[in-house]
């Protein structure tokens, strides 16, 4: 007993020492690996060091990206949220030489497939925040299962992300843009550029700019575009066509508060043959002076106004099976 | 009280239009010509042509419109200077400045025999009746604002 | 009727054709006051509540009204937070006609003030399109704006929103605006800021105003079509009409501080050094000292743009508020302000409401946006840009449908009196050998007629008589069947209040749904009345009025917290709900449920807002993931995630509903989904009250357990006791309660 005392204080002290020194070792063994990166901040990961970097003793955060960047995986999300990643990282070691208690690692699919088997993802990108576990107020819901940034909410940009690291750990990390010089100068002398060609060339483009024709074209095409239904096109990303189904394709969306992008295009050109045909009625037809073919004319565009005008309504009444009004030829 | 001594002035203006047609018609634009681009010959000349073409009424209107410059900067340096605490007060003192500012500028330029063409159907009368409909319920509503 | 008057304008009798105007004016009016008036119930209770305390309690009370009897805890100070600008309009009708010696209740004034002043609505119309064209293109568009559909939908009888008086208050301001260019007087500017003083108090659109008056003005300008009269016109209505709105305690210093008044304020500081420009290029005509006062122009203009960024970004003057920034970025309000987001009528517009809305006129718009440009003077330019920007905001949102309307029905009526002025002209001119066509006199005034590719000739008239009957005949038969869409819409689908549903048996016949007014009925008789009911606030207005409970949130959405709070409990499970809904005192619990009938516009079809709103303020708490399955569907039947399932709302929603199927085949209509067999467990609510159709279902809160046990092992205790027993109670009581 005499003997096994000391060896079971020795144990019970190495118990309570080597997580602290585990973890002790890990940090500076990352610490280490974020420095010799390529990525700056950021380090590679393995399947082994994953298990390294993100399992239990942990007196630092782990902020992880599970990524899928090769070009055969086709994975927009993750090309699009990589550049914001490393900008991120950047700007942490920039500020803490030492990284201070929060790595970011990288795990890329082509590296690392077993890890991606055995936690069973099917998707990338996937961030993973592992908070730490050991140290004062540890987050013991999270010591195994770690937080998970949402994608599809807050998107790519890398302030979102800092935002969601401060909210569940004691960091808060910045993000310091670099100052983008190239794409300055470009903007710059592109102005300059702009403003010297149209003071050379103002007497050329004046007729243009004050064209009425011009603004009548935009203005009519801009009041058409959105009487059509343009905007909710644009903010609901509505298909163009869609597949009825049946092999062929439906351009009319069932439903009264539903379209696709040809059916408001197909309302938007009647829209503007009806409008044609009204101006020509009332502007351009008075002033045919030849009596025969001014009839021609009125004939051809009433004729042209109540078909287009028929079919407009046949149209709307695809969309509300209620409605009860009609014009001939078309039912 | 002080739309009253408004009300009252118009009766001197009536009078006016007369003579107020008279004078400019001989000088409209046969203004003269500056040769020289020396600044100050330019303003000099510019200061010439002012006081010649001008008709009295007119410079008595500009003489307001500077007033209300110089009590429109006095206020704006004030605010700055001692800043702008019963910030209410500030603003309906600078808004109704500012408000009659426009408005007599807007008279002068309605009662300018050379702006004739332009508006048909505002004879002077009718110009200095406007203003002083639109004086009246600027102030009402600077006081309303002040409390 | 308006075919009529153009054809008896040639006629030379002057007195008999404004006689005739009139009566048509009056007779437009008569039929825009009498569409309206299909089914009268009057809707928007709050509004009623604040004119009735208004005329009880004088109006500097009103002023200083606190109202605790909705967002409990908070209250609300009302007076300070509303546009008063509607209940004092019906005050001051009460106080006239009594006054006159005719006492009207208020009642009946709240709900004959929508149309009354739709009527209104068709003068303004009338007086600004005559600005535009003429008189008889003044009457077509008296008659459109009179029946159109889209400005219906918020003037029928009942109706009381601030809305139906804003829509007057907007075309008259534009008319007055109109005036004092054309004329370049004063008086008429004042006239506009005082109108535009009056939309202010009435209505959160008068931005609209704000900024299309400026904008019209710099574009003008940018034209090169700057005169005095523009600037007596515009500096006379700044100067006055900003002073007015901050007189207005809910606008306050919005007019000097927030982004989108600063374009006004811009424009003012322009037109004052063009205006300063232009004088001095009268006294000087020195060629290089004008040059030099270009470089000044533009130097003065950009320092002060560069100074309105620069407080801007140091925050002195606040950015655009996030409703009106949501105009430009139509994402940006899915994303920060879901509250903003949820509600329907701020969803983008398709096609078909367009259609629906405005029928005709939809295609007669841009006609008479493009005959605008033909004759292009000082107005029309203000209708094309008008046109523009109404048609962009009536896309982006359903409700700016609104503000879309009037401009349709004025440049409609434009195009159509030109057809008319073209077809129904009696002349026919002479063989066209004859040399000397008959010239419409009107036309030869145009300053530049014909610039727009209409040929380089002036007008000759129609030879044929055949083809002039045709047209007239074909745009006869279209007018006819507008009128018919007119009132086929009207009274099928704006002339139900949201407080009433509608809907069609298989037979044809139209069953009315009235749950709502059951369930407020019986909260008004059977809970105490200082009790506290929680809803979602789509309903807490109707609650506040008709039921006269407190509520905790209602439609005046001022404070995110407390919405967010009440989306937390709704979505959280039991235990948690639980202090929160002790915390705020609530004694009831109200849910819209729509499964059993298929009525879509339920709590459950709503809840992701609610979620969404609670995660905004708690995003550790709420999370809208936890709702959807993992393949990211939104389901309430057996593959619903357990976070659903526990959540207060669904449990409220579908208890006891299992009980009305089968076991095994519940079913709700409205997500086609068949529920899970063995229903939701309440322990913190009884079930109080459930409507006829199940539309609306109420729940008391339990008081805290008498033996300090929580209320799910009392539950569970009290289920193991008497299993049978309660399910044959509960049974009973609920045939009791339908009877009720």
């Amino acid at each position: 007993m005499r003997f096994f005392a000391p060896i079971v204080g020795f144990l019970s002290l190495a118990s309570t020492l080597l997580p602290t020194v585990l973890a002790d070792s890990k940090v500076s063994k990352f610490t280490s690996l974020t420095a010799g990166s390529k990525l700056k901040g950021i380090v590679r990961l393995t399947d082994a060091l994953y298990t390294e970097f993100t399992s239990a003793p942990r007196n630092y955060s782990a902020v992880v990206l599970l990524t899928a960047l090769d070009q055969r995986f086709s994975c927009a999300l993750c090309q699009e949220f990589q550049p914001e990643y490393e900008l991120l990282a950047k700007s942490w070691v920039a500020k803490h030489k030492s990284s201070d208690g929060l790595f970011f690692g990288e795990l890329d699919f082509a590296d690392a497939k077993a890890t991606f088997q055995k936690l069973q993802l099917t998707t990338a990108p996937i961030l993973y925040l592992f908070p730490p576990s050991t140290g004062d107020n540890v987050d013991v819901a999270h010591i195994e299962t770690p937080y998970q940034f949402d994608f599809t909410q807050y998107g790519v940009p890398a302030e979102a992300v800092a935002h969601f690291i401060s909210q569940h750990t004691s960091h808060t990390p910045p993000v310091v843009r670099p100052f983008d010089y190239v794409k300055f100068g470009t903007m710059a002398g592109g102005v300059l550029v702009a403003i010297a060609v149209l003071s050379i060339a103002f007497s050329i483009i004046k007729p243009i700019i004050y064209s009425r024709n011009l603004w009548a074209a935009i203005s009519l095409i801009a009041v058409l575009l959105f009487t059509s239904g343009h905007m909710f096109n644009h903010i609901r990303h509505v298909p163009y066509v869609v597949n009825d189904g049946r092999g062929g394709v439906s351009y009319v969306a069932p439903g009264f508060s539903n379209q696709f992008g040809l059916e408001t295009q197909i309302v938007a050109v009647l829209y503007a043959l009806l409008a044609f045909a009204t101006i020509s009625l009332a502007m351009k037809a008075p002033r045919i002076e030849d009596p025969t073919g001014q009839k021609a004319a009125i004939l051809i565009w009433n004729a042209v106004l109540l078909v287009g005008f028929s079919f407009l309504m046949s149209l709307f009444k695809q969309k509300n099976g209620g409605y009860p009004f009609f014009l001939p030829p078309l039912f | 009280m002080p739309p009253k001594k408004n009300v009252s002035t118009p009766s001197s203006t009536s009078a006016a239009p007369s003579a107020a047609v008279a004078t400019p018609i001989s000088t409209p634009q046969t203004s003269h010509n500056v040769p020289s681009s020396n600044p100050i010959s330019i303003l000099e000349g510019i200061f010439k042509n002012y006081s010649q073409s001008t008709p009295q009424r007119t410079k008595l209107i500009d003489a307001f419109l500077g007033f209300l410059v110089i009590t429109g900067v006095l206020q704006f340096v004030y605010c700055v200077v001692a800043g702008n605490y019963p910030f209410n007060a500030f603003l309906a003192g600078f808004s109704a400045t500012v408000g009659q500012f426009v408005l007599t500028a807007s008279l002068r330029i309605q009662s300018n025999p050379a702006n004739k063409s332009e508006f048909a159907s505002v004879s002077p009368e009718r110009a200095f009746a406007d203003f002083v409909f639109c004086s009246i319920i600027l102030h009402l509503f600077c006081t309303n604002f002040i409390n | 009727m308006s075919s009529l008057e153009v054809l008896l304008k040639d006629e030379s009798t002057r007195n008999i054709r404004r006689l005739l105007k009139v009566v048509i004016l009056i007779t437009i009016a008569g039929a825009a006051v009498s569409s309206r008036l299909f089914s009268v119930i009057l809707d928007p209770w709050f509004n009623f509540r604040a004119s009735k305390y208004l005329v009880k309690n004088g109006f500097y009370n009103f002023w200083d009204w606190f109202d605790d009897r909705t967002w409990h805890p908070l209250g609300r100070v009302t007076g300070g937070t509303l546009y008063p600008g509607l209940m004092v309009t019906s005050g001051a009708i009460y106080h006239i006609l009594r006054m006159l010696s005719m006492p009207v209740d208020i009642r009946n004034i709240c709900v004959l003030l929508a149309p009354a002043f739709s009527g209104l609505t068709a003068l303004a119309t009338y007086l600004f399109t005559k600005e535009m064209k003429d008189e008889s293109a003044g009457l077509l568009a008296a008659a459109f704006i009179g029946i159109a559909p889209g400005y219906i939908s918020r003037s029928v009888a009942g109706s009381y929103d601030n809305e139906a008086i804003a829509i007057f208050l907007l075309m008259f301001t534009f008319y007055l605006w109109i005036k004092a260019l054309k004329d370049g007087s004063a008086f008429w500017g004042a006239l506009c800021a005082l109108f535009y003083f009056y939309m202010v108090a009435a209505w959160g659109g008068y931005v609209f105003i704000t900024n299309m008056i400026p904008l019209h003005a710099f574009v003008l300008v940018l034209m090169g079509r700057y005169s005095p009269r523009l600037y007596v016109a515009y500096t006379s209505w700044f100067a006055l009409g900003t002073l007015g709105s901050m007189q207005i305690p809910f606008v306050g210093f919005l007019p000097i501080r927030s982004s989108e008044h600063m374009a006004a304020l811009g424009v003012f500081g322009l037109l004052q050094i063009v205006g300063f420009v232009e004088f001095v290029r009268d006294q000087v005509p020195s060629r290089q000292f004008k040059t030099l006062l270009k470089a000044l122009i533009f130097i003065v203009f950009a320092l002060s743009s560069a100074v309105l960024v620069l407080l801007t970004v140091s925050g002195v003057i606040a950015p655009w508020s996030g409703r009106f920034y949501s105009l430009w970025d139509t994402g940006y309000a899915k994303i920060h302000i879901p509250i903003i987001a949820s509600v329907s009528e701020h969803q983008p517009t398709a096609w078909p409401a367009f259609f629906f809305d405005l029928e005709m006129l939809i295609w007669l718009f841009p006609a008479g946006i493009y005959m605008c440009f033909s004759t292009l003077q000082d107005q029309h330019v203000f209708v094309i840009i008008y046109g523009i920007m109404a048609s962009y905001f009536a896309g982006v949102m359903v409700r700016l449908m609104l503000t879309l309307t009037p401009v349709v029905c004025v440049s409609a009526a434009i195009a159509l009196s030109n057809i008319l002025d073209v077809y129904l002209s009696i002349k026919t001119p002479a063989a066209p050998t004859a040399g000397a066509p008959s010239v419409n006199e009107r036309k030869e005034k145009k300053p530049r007629v014909n610039i727009l590719s209409a040929g380089k000739d002036s007008i000759v008239g129609v030879y044929s008589k055949a083809s002039k009957i045709a047209v007239i005949a074909a745009f006869s038969i279209y007018l006819f069947v507008f009128v018919l869409h007119c009132t086929w819409v009207t009274s099928n689908a704006y002339s139900s209040p949201s407080v009433v549903l509608a809907s069609r048996m298989p037979d044809g016949s139209q069953h009315i749904i009235d749950d709502y007014r059951e369930a407020y009925y019986w909260l008004r008789k059977n809970t105490p009345d200082d009790a506290k009911i929680m809803s979602w606030w789509d309903y807490g207005y109707q609650i506040g009025g008709m039921a006269d409970r407190t509520t905790l949130v209602d439609n005046n959405t001022w404070n995110n917290t407390h919405i967010a709070t009440v989306g937390k409990a709704m979505s959280a499970r039991e235990e948690v709900a639980y202090p929160i809904l002790r915390q705020h005192d609530v004694d009831y619990v109200l849910v819209i449920f729509g499964g059993l009938l298929g009525y879509s516009g339920d709590d459950i079809n709503k809840f992701l807002w609610m979620i969404r709103i609670a995660e905004g303020v708690w995003p550790d708490e709420v999370k809208e993931r936890d709702f959807f399955t993992p393949h990211g569907e939104y389901r309430v039947d057996d593959g619903a995630t357990d976070t659903m399932k526990n959540s207060l709302m669904y449990k409220m929603s579908y208890y006891n509903y299992q009980s009305l199927f089968p076991a095994g085949q519940a079913q709700d209509r409205v997500r086609n989904a068949k529920l899970p067999a063995v229903g939701p467990t309440l322990s913190i609510l009884d079930e109080a009250f459930t409507s006829e159709n199940w539309i609306v279902r109420i729940y008391k809160v339990k008081d805290l357990d008498n033996l300090g046990r929580d209320h799910l092992s009392a539950a569970a205790f009290d289920a193991g006791k008497k299993k049978s027993k309660r399910t044959k109670a509960n049974k009973g009581s609920q045939r009791k309660l339908r009877v009720v």
